[in-house]
């Protein structure tokens, strides 16, 4: 069962799965990605964390200072406060299930953020989609702003009740937090000692552009669109994922 | 303003976020209703602006998973409006427990407005209603308001002939249109839940915030419509409605759910006294 908490002085919340194996040693952190993303991975993680649970490793889910039901707004989040969020978790669940091995985890920027925190108890790391670099993913986050400001200019000219001309943004990101994002790039040599990333893509080019040493495509291809309202479950991704979290 | 989780269901099985005013004696008590299949604290940290932004006017707020959705495991073989009710009763259960019984507001964007409503037509604790989205039958002027409506468009009536066609056709195949599908996707409130619904607040004087965007349209095209064609006497005191037919359904716009919050937490103010001293009716 999901024990549901708040810690770090009650800023932060987070969700314990306690390993089905109470002796388990093993931990696994997920680091959530953001703003829309995060709407749309959220019960993927939740079963993903239930699943690696069950198979013997103790997760740790939790939300970024500013974002979910954590405390805070994006205005008061810097990329420092994020990379302080998440070594805070990983200290949370060897305090709580005793762990002495993390696996860290993480979607789309929550994995480039993972990767540049280091941890003595954290061994390896596996992601799923991880950005490559802040740059990318914040010209990336524009162009879904310009794609939600045509999308109000069809509904505007669909119902006729005219258009509202205002800052089309999804989320509106403080300076310092852009420019925190801006600078951050994928660390792809992970863990104590350093070895090569495990990266699970929703993307046949990127598995077949030999970009990662270790890079597996499960055969099923999706994108992380704005516009489509839909939650992302893909099974093959998340069987994956798993797979590799709970492998020695 | 404190969060806490709480638990409710079989063996604890799922869990929510209460937010907590500084003096929650007495306080009613808003719940926050999933919108759609996301979970809890969505669309985009929604339910939890409006759930921190209502504790700080006095509620006591949670914001909750039913069955099947964030992080509530889901409960197989069942019809989603039992899956609802059962859920509702041990939601409501917990929350008794912990508070006794009080006053209850439900918030709902979408199904999440959907399910507001059915609830509220079974639950007499139920005396306020913030609905978004929430399905609302046409009254006498809806058609002839969107046919001045469509010509007074220049686009819409370049595009008459098309649309006539594409009516005929699909009449023709039995297939239904986008906004139908749409509508069919989701488990809405039936003629007589509505009655009992919007009855029993006019009854125990409570109240109802009803916002509408561009979903809603063109099913819904005037504020008052909702009201109007509910046609119960008293509603139009209770409820206040709002149009705001350039936004879309989920507030992906920060200014969007910006302006949203601060309504909601507006009307949460102004009826805090109501929404605490109504009684059942």
């Amino acid at each position: 069962m999901i024990e549901p908490f708040f810690f770090d002085n009650a800023q932060l919340f987070g969700c314990y799965h306690p390993s089905a194996d109470p002796a388990s040693t093993r931990g696994v952190v997920f680091c959530p990605p953001l703003f829309d993303e995060y709407r749309r991975s959220y019960r993927a993680l939740s079963d993903l964390a239930n699943a690696c649970a069950k198979n013997g490793v103790h997760v740790m889910r939790f939300d970024f200072y500013g974002t979910g039901d954590s405390q805070g707004m994006l205005a008061e989040a810097s990329v420092g406060r994020w990379r302080n969020d998440i070594d805070t978790a990983i200290e949370e669940l060897i305090s709580l299930a005793g762990v002495e091995t993390i696996v860290m985890s993480g979607v789309r920027f929550g994995a480039t953020l993972a990767s540049n925190v280091s941890h003595a108890a954290v061994k390896r790391a596996v992601f799923w989609d991880p950005v490559e670099s802040g740059g990318q993913y914040l010209d990336w986050l524009d162009r879904a702003n310009e794609q939600f400001r045509q999308e109000h200019v069809e509904i505007s000219r669909y119902t006729g009740y005219g258009f509202d001309d205002i800052v089309y943004e999804n989320f509106h990101l403080p300076e310092q937090l852009k420019e925190g994002l801006s600078g951050l790039k994928l660390v792809t040599e992970y863990g104590t000692p350093p070895a090569p990333i495990q990266v699970i893509t929703s993307q046949k080019e990127i598995a077949e552009s030999h970009r990662f040493e270790h890079c597996d495509y499960p055969g099923v291809e999706h994108d992380w669109p704005y516009y489509f309202d839909g939650l992302l479950a893909p099974k093959p991704v998340l069987e994956q994922i798993a797979e590799k979290v709970v492998g020695a | 303003m404190k969060e806490e989780p709480f638990r409710y269901g079989e063996n604890n099985r799922c869990f929510g976020i209460l937010t907590l005013p500084d003096n929650p004696d007495e306080a009613p008590i808003v719940v926050a209703l999933n919108a759609g299949l996301l979970h809890r604290s969505e669309p985009y940290r929604l339910n939890v602006l409006v759930c921190r932004g209502l504790a700080e006017a006095g509620y006591i707020c949670a914001r909750i998973d039913i069955s099947g959705k964030g992080d509530s495991p889901p409960r197989e073989g069942m019809k989603f409006r039992d899956l609802v009710d059962m859920d509702w009763g041990f939601i409501r259960q917990a929350l008794v427990k912990r508070f006794g019984e009080r006053n209850i507001i439900l918030l709902g964007l979408c199904s999440g407005a959907d399910n507001g409503i059915k609830l509220g037509a079974q639950d007499p604790l139920v005396r306020g209603l913030v609905l978004l989205d929430a399905i609302s039958p046409r009254d006498a002027g809806a058609a002839r308001r969107e046919l001045m409506h469509k010509l007074g468009n220049f686009r819409k009536v370049l595009n008459i002939p098309r649309a006539v066609l594409s009516r005929v056709l699909r009449r023709i195949s039995g297939k239904p249109s986008a906004e139908s599908e749409q509508l069919m996707l989701r488990d809405l409130p039936t003629e007589d839940d509505l009655r009992q619904c919007f009855g029993r607040i006019v009854e125990s004087r409570g109240r109802v915030l009803a916002i509408f965007t561009s979903h809603a349209y063109p099913q819904y095209n005037q504020a008052g419509q909702f009201t109007r064609a509910l046609d119960i006497a008293g509603l139009e005191d209770c409820c206040e409605e709002e149009f705001w037919p350039s936004m879309m359904h989920l507030y992906p716009v920060e200014i969007h759910r910006a302006k949203l919050v601060e309504r909601i937490n507006q009307w949460g103010r102004e009826h805090l006294t109501t929404l605490r001293d109504s009684a059942g009716a």
